[in-house]
């Protein structure tokens, strides 16, 4: 007997917004009936979850919030570039996402379907102020965990809360008019993508089945640097370069910041095309040490060249060439820790980046108590998320 | 009224033009088959004529309705079958089929989706998740998704791509009695030539851009009877006339 309720209920709605709504609703619900049916796994990560969070909060109450609080309140004699920083953060988040989800509706699985022109405005629209008052309240209570640490005066905290909010307002609403203002430009004018022959040939690493991917994972970087990606992370940059400074260091400041950035958007974008490799290649025979191998032919070449820049710029802040290269191998590790996250939940990939993120805290906090045992913790997980993603089919 | 409608279609991808005024009509009723080398630009046209891909030229009309000026009521008149690689795969198959359903303003999953649902073998997999599905699988539900409320026009690229015999067979019945009996027309971008042979009432070749030949019902009717000729014969021929670029 077929089951018509679910879709009556569709059919009934006034549609005031794109069914991508009730597709996320629905996600949603599976993925918590999913976490009710696996629960010894979901225990685990919710101890897990919490024990990291103790750490995090035991971290935090150590945190000098005076300090802190000092920085605001020099920040808030300055609201012009207060604004700025908070601006280009609005306006950063809500264009990119604004971007990727009208890309989703109008080549997605929903491209084809008949859905009014007015209800995909609307849902952008939603979905941009959903996300605008999301980071306005991350802002918000940021700013309040620092009152709750100061001991001293927070009369900073009343213009600080009122510029940062109305600066990531307005930039949010020029990120969602920008980003539709480029919705509306015809295709070719859109950032145009360019393939060309690996710049270097590392064989090992290359698989005849799998020789796109790391093409695949350089434009994928070149098309997310080129649409901004990181933008408001190089604003932030700009902002921390304090006005009196040694040209030397400040060149190296700069280069150290612009390599982290790039790489870190470099990073991100290789693994998600990890994932849409595996997802496009799950009907071809694949042996997974190769595929593995492949997947990190573009990363190593975006590492190099991050550790490269890397060192330079902490020679020109007057780092150790030791210290240089223990920052670049910390970055390696980490790295190759987040792709074997990859690896391991590649049909799940956000519980990867929950994963790394929740690792990398632990690691950080193992290298800040016992330094040496740091890579040696680190190289175990990676053995480990490899193993299991042998298996994964 | 033409089910489909196309008219000096022009789409390039940077320098290169796929399509290159590209000129065909469709009437109710009409099973064709579009076919052509790799990258002769049939997926691109699909593309174009579902409003995915936005052309740099030309008028598509579907049952009458200008994509361009009315993108709503054109689509309300057009099946697409879904990219297999495009499922969610958090939604369970039955979920897919309501969604898409609500979309099209129905009251539910037709009965005669669910019906082909069972002739795909595909009813054991409507409440599992996407996630779970093979290659077939997918593209089952793709296909079942692409016909959801019968519309005026369905268009399937390459939808025999990993179906099983028993499933490839209940699909091309479906499709024929569907342009027969409901009077929908149907075009269907494919390699598989010996089932185009048999199912369709027309084909037409893709190349370089444009339709080059086009092969009515009799003629497809003449290419069946002549023991010694077939459609890939008549392709392979034709191809080499217009000086397709040889693969080997």
């Amino acid at each position: 007997m077929p089951r018509h309720t679910a879709a009556t209920t569709l059919a009934q709605m006034p549609s005031l917004f794109h069914p991508r709504l009730l597709e996320t609703r629905r996600v949603a619900g599976n993925r918590l009936r999913l976490a009710l049916r696996h629960w010894p796994q979901t225990v685990f990560h919710l101890v897990g979850g919490g024990v990291l969070l103790a750490l995090v909060v035991n971290g935090v109450g150590r945190i000098d919030g005076d300090r802190i609080g000092l920085v605001l309140r020099l920040l808030s004699a300055q609201p012009l570039l207060l604004g700025l920083a908070f601006a280009g953060f609005g306006l950063a988040m809500v264009r990119s996402s604004t971007l990727t989800l009208a890309e989703e509706l109008r080549t997605g699985w929903w491209g084809a379907m008949p859905v009014p022109a007015a209800a995909t405005r609307r849902s952008l629209q939603l979905n941009a102020l959903l996300l605008t008052v999301f980071g306005n309240a991350v802002v918000l209570a940021v700013l309040l965990l620092v009152v709750w640490l100061s001991r001293r005066s927070t009369s900073w905290f009343t213009p600080v809360a009122l510029t940062a909010s109305i600066a990531l307002w307005l930039g949010a609403l020029l990120g969602y008019l920008g980003a539709r203002r480029r919705e509306r430009l015809p295709p070719g004018a859109r950032t145009q993508e360019h393939s060309s022959a690996a710049f270097l040939r590392l064989d090992r690493l290359d698989h005849p089945q799998l020789h796109h991917l790391p093409d695949w994972q350089r434009r994928e970087t070149a098309r997310r640097w080129r649409a901004g990606g990181r933008r408001w992370q190089l604003g932030g940059l700009a902002l921390l370069i304090p006005a009196a400074m040694p040209a030397a260091s400040l060149a190296g400041l700069s280069l150290l910041g612009i390599a982290l950035i790039w790489y870190g958007l470099a990073l991100r974008a290789s693994e998600d095309s990890i994932v849409a490799a595996d997802r496009l290649s799950a009907a071809l025979p694949l042996p997974f040490p190769r595929f593995a191998a492949a997947t990190l032919r573009y990363p190593l070449f975006a590492w190099s060249c991050t550790a490269l820049l890397c060192v330079i710029g902490l020679l020109l802040q007057s780092a150790s060439l030791t210290l240089a290269l223990i920052v670049v191998l910390a970055l390696g590790l980490g790295s190759l820790l987040s792709l074997s996250l990859t690896w391991r939940y590649r049909k799940r990939p956000w519980l990867a980046r929950t994963r790394a993120v929740a690792e990398t805290c632990l690691l950080l906090l193992l290298a800040y108590q016992l330094p040496p045992l740091a890579p040696v913790a680190a190289l175990g997980l990676i053995a480990r998320h490899y193993y299991v993603a042998r298996s994964v089919r | 009224m033409s089910a489909l409608e196309i008219a000096g279609l022009v789409h390039a991808y940077g320098p290169h033009r796929v399509l290159d005024n590209l000129d065909l009509r469709i009437a109710p009723g009409e099973f064709v088959a579009l076919i052509g080398p790799n990258g002769s630009g049939k997926t691109t046209l699909l593309r174009c004529l579902a409003g995915i891909l936005a052309p740099q030229q030309g008028r598509v009309a579907i049952a009458g309705i200008a994509l361009g000026e009315d993108a709503l009521a054109a689509k309300q008149r057009l099946g697409f079958a879904v990219d297999p690689t495009l499922l969610p795969p958090l939604l369970t198959g039955r979920q897919c089929l309501e969604l898409f359903a609500g979309a099209r303003g129905l009251g539910g999953v037709p009965a005669a989706t669910l019906a082909l649902a069972g002739e795909l073998a595909f009813d054991t997999w409507l409440d599992r998740e996407v996630q779970s599905y093979s290659l077939g699988t997918r593209q089952k539900l793709g296909i079942l998704l692409g016909v959801i409320g019968e519309p005026p026009l369905i268009v399937l690229d390459e939808p025999m791509n990993g179906l099983d015999p028993l499933s490839a067979f209940a699909l091309k019945q479906y499709l024929v009695r569907l342009t027969r009996e409901n009077g929908c027309a149907v075009l269907l971008a494919t390699h598989a030539l010996e089932v185009a042979e048999r199912f369709i009432s027309r084909c037409v070749l893709l190349l370089g851009g444009r339709l080059v030949q086009d092969w009515d019902t009799a003629a497809l009717d003449a290419i069946r009877h002549d023991a010694d000729n077939s459609l890939e014969q008549v392709m392979v021929e034709a191809l080499r006339r217009f000086g397709a670029p040889r693969t080997d």
